[in-house]
């Protein structure tokens, strides 16, 4: 600790210098926090999904309905615990600010039964088994349009139009804590299955998907398998997939994301290394004759060498934290604008761990010929 | 018995291809307490003797015994720490560090030491004290004139407590009132704290301040070396 003041000296011999480098590292760690966390926060949404839950949809399209009929016969599927339909309900909700949301139409019992995170208040949903019109919202959902129990929401539904030609009148019945690791469930409206599917103009008697919870998890894979070989070659053959791999299907649809960032991370870091290491060598040509004279003074070449290597290190650490600090900042935005969580913790571990090594890559060779230097040849200015 | 002893010392150079020997056969003893000039023409080899003597260089050939201690023998890092005990350095161009302030480039010295930071506080501050510059210890070298520059150099070489001070032209950057003011500083600490100084000058004027005058040239001393000319 002694030696910091000398250590944070020579950083700033040169402010205007040392600032520019400092925001470049600063810039290059901003970078890598934002990708960085947007790749562990897909990673991590593909982690939480549930390993006993599967969904079973039409291996025709997503969008395909599923005949009712289908539900008895996967209840009876040896490995299920129980299944649920749902009927994708997203909408729309018209205030003075429009804004789409997801939501499913649910047989309260069943999904309960079906659902792991238990995060809807029971009493809700007796509320929902009660109220015909009754409608469960997300607290985020509920805040955005300043909604309470007791409170009429009229919703435009984006697939199916009402008997009555209008919107869906739905009535608040509860508000639960929104679930950000649950992709499907955590932060969806929730209505009735028997009156969506009787209301509707179209599909009656239909599922847009079963949602299948199993008895042992590591059997998911024949569950699925079971399931979809009972309606081979019947006109609603199905498609079951474990909820981890349909969210991971999800996301390859956009791309390798994993390998771009590593790319341009990569790309980034690769230039940073050599103008960090070309600063670094500059500063300590230009101080040559300055360690000489500490070196006169007593300082051993190791001593000399661990100096210039700690300059590297405080000077790496400082504006490495502070552009991971500025992505930290962003990522309460990113679950916001993007809808999952990001784990910021290893993100930051992982970028301070690359400030260490670009500055042990960076500093040493200034650091080894700091300490090779001859006092002598030093001093005359050889 | 001799505080600085040279016995039979060679220094030769590579430059290029060509081996120069800069420093002939050189004997030569410093008494504790002395105040010693070398004088020379350029290239008689004055800084290469000050340089073997602080511990600065090695000799090709010969020993150099200071304090009783053959420091041609020691390693690097024990050269360093020998140094850091007992040798104070001041040179020409006064090689402060220009981003410290005057009294942390005085505390240098001691960041080798085990003193805890309040003891190098009261140090440095007695150090300061004594070459004159206790109001301007908070200013960097660019803020203080050439001779409160070469007090500070002082000053550094001075705190740990040195036995030996190695002067290589501390004045032959200063005018003449100022270098007379840095030579009596200098004379003080030889006559008052007993400190050997050895200091290489061109100035036949600066060298008056000295006890005793040895002339090298071309890598010889041209004066008899044991003599002490001004006890």
């Amino acid at each position: 600790m002694k030696y910091l003041h000398l250590v944070w000296a020579g950083i700033w011999r040169r402010p205007g210098r040392a600032t520019l480098t400092l925001l470049s590292i600063v810039n290059a760690f901003l970078l890598y926090g934002l990708l960085q966390g947007f790749v562990s926060g897909l990673g991590d949404t593909v982690a939480d999904t549930h390993a006993d839950v599967l969904i079973t949809l039409s291996r025709v399209s997503q969008l395909e309905p599923l005949p009712m009929s289908h539900l008895a016969q996967i209840r009876a599927t040896p490995g299920v615990k129980s299944a649920a339909p749902l009927i994708i309900f997203s909408g729309a909700y018209h205030t003075a600010r429009p804004a789409n949301f997801g939501g499913f139409a649910v047989d309260p019992d069943s999904f309960v039964a079906t659902d792991t995170d238990e995060a809807i208040p029971p009493q809700d949903i007796v509320a929902l088994k009660r109220t015909r019109t009754g409608v469960i919202l997300p607290a985020r959902v509920a805040a955005q349009f300043n909604l309470k129990v007791g409170d009429r929401m009229p919703v435009k539904s984006l697939m199916w139009t009402n008997k009555d030609g209008g919107a869906w009148p739905l009535d608040v019945v509860g508000v639960y804590a929104s679930n950000p690791k649950d992709l499907f469930f955590g932060s969806s409206i929730l209505a009735n299955y028997d009156y969506v599917d009787q209301a509707r103009t179209q599909s009656t008697g239909t599922a847009s998907l079963f949602v299948v919870r199993v008895d042992d998890p590591a059997q998911a894979g024949q569950v699925a398998q079971r399931i979809d070989a009972q309606f081979a070659n019947s006109p609603d053959e199905t498609k079951t997939e474990s909820e981890q791999q349909l969210v991971a299907d999800q996301i390859k649809q956009i791309g390798d994301i994993g390998f771009v960032v590593r790319a341009i991370v990569g790309a980034v870091f690769f230039a940073l290394l050599f103008s960090v290491a070309a600063v670094m060598m500059q500063s300590v040509r230009e101080r040559t004759p300055e360690l000489a004279v500490l070196k006169t003074i007593g300082f051993t070449d190791t001593t000399v060498l661990g100096l210039i290597l700690a300059e590297a290190l405080v000077f790496c650490l400082v504006s490495a934290a502070i552009g991971l600090g500025l992505s930290a900042l962003v990522f309460p935005l990113a679950k916001t604008a993007v809808g999952f969580r990001i784990d910021v913790g290893p993100v930051l571990l992982a970028g301070l761990g690359l400030a260490l090594l670009l500055a042990l890559i960076s500093g040493l060779p200034p650091a080894l010929r700091g300490m090779r230097l001859s006092i002598v040849d030093a001093l005359a200015g050889r | 018995m001799a505080l600085v002893e040279l016995r039979g010392v060679v220094k030769r150079y590579k430059r290029g291809r060509q081996q120069v020997e800069v420093l002939h056969n050189l004997d030569l003893a410093i008494e504790a307490g002395e105040f010693l000039a070398l004088m020379g023409p350029s290239g008689s080899g004055k800084t290469t003797l000050l340089n073997l003597i602080g511990g600065l260089d090695r000799p090709t050939e010969g020993e150099v015994i200071v304090g009783g201690e053959h420091i041609d023998d020691l390693s690097s890092g024990e050269l360093a720490r020998w140094r850091a005990r007992h040798v104070g350095f001041v040179f020409q161009f006064y090689n402060l560090m220009p981003t410290l302030s005057a009294e942390k480039n005085v505390e240098l010295p001691l960041l080798l030491t085990h003193l805890s930071g309040a003891q190098r506080q009261k140090n440095v501050a007695a150090a300061l004290e004594l070459v004159g510059l206790t109001d301007r210890r908070k200013h960097k070298p660019a803020e203080l004139s050439g001779g409160q520059q070469q007090r500070v150099a002082i000053a550094r070489a001075l705190v740990a407590d040195p036995t030996l001070l190695v002067c290589d032209e501390p004045t032959g950057d200063l005018d003449r009132e100022t270098a007379e003011e840095i030579l009596g500083l200098i004379q003080l600490l030889n006559r008052e704290q007993g400190k050997t100084v050895i200091m290489v000058t061109h100035d036949p004027k600066a060298a008056e301040f000295a006890k005793r005058t040895l002339h090298l040239d071309k890598g010889a001393l041209a004066d008899a070396p044991s003599e002490m000319a001004a006890q």
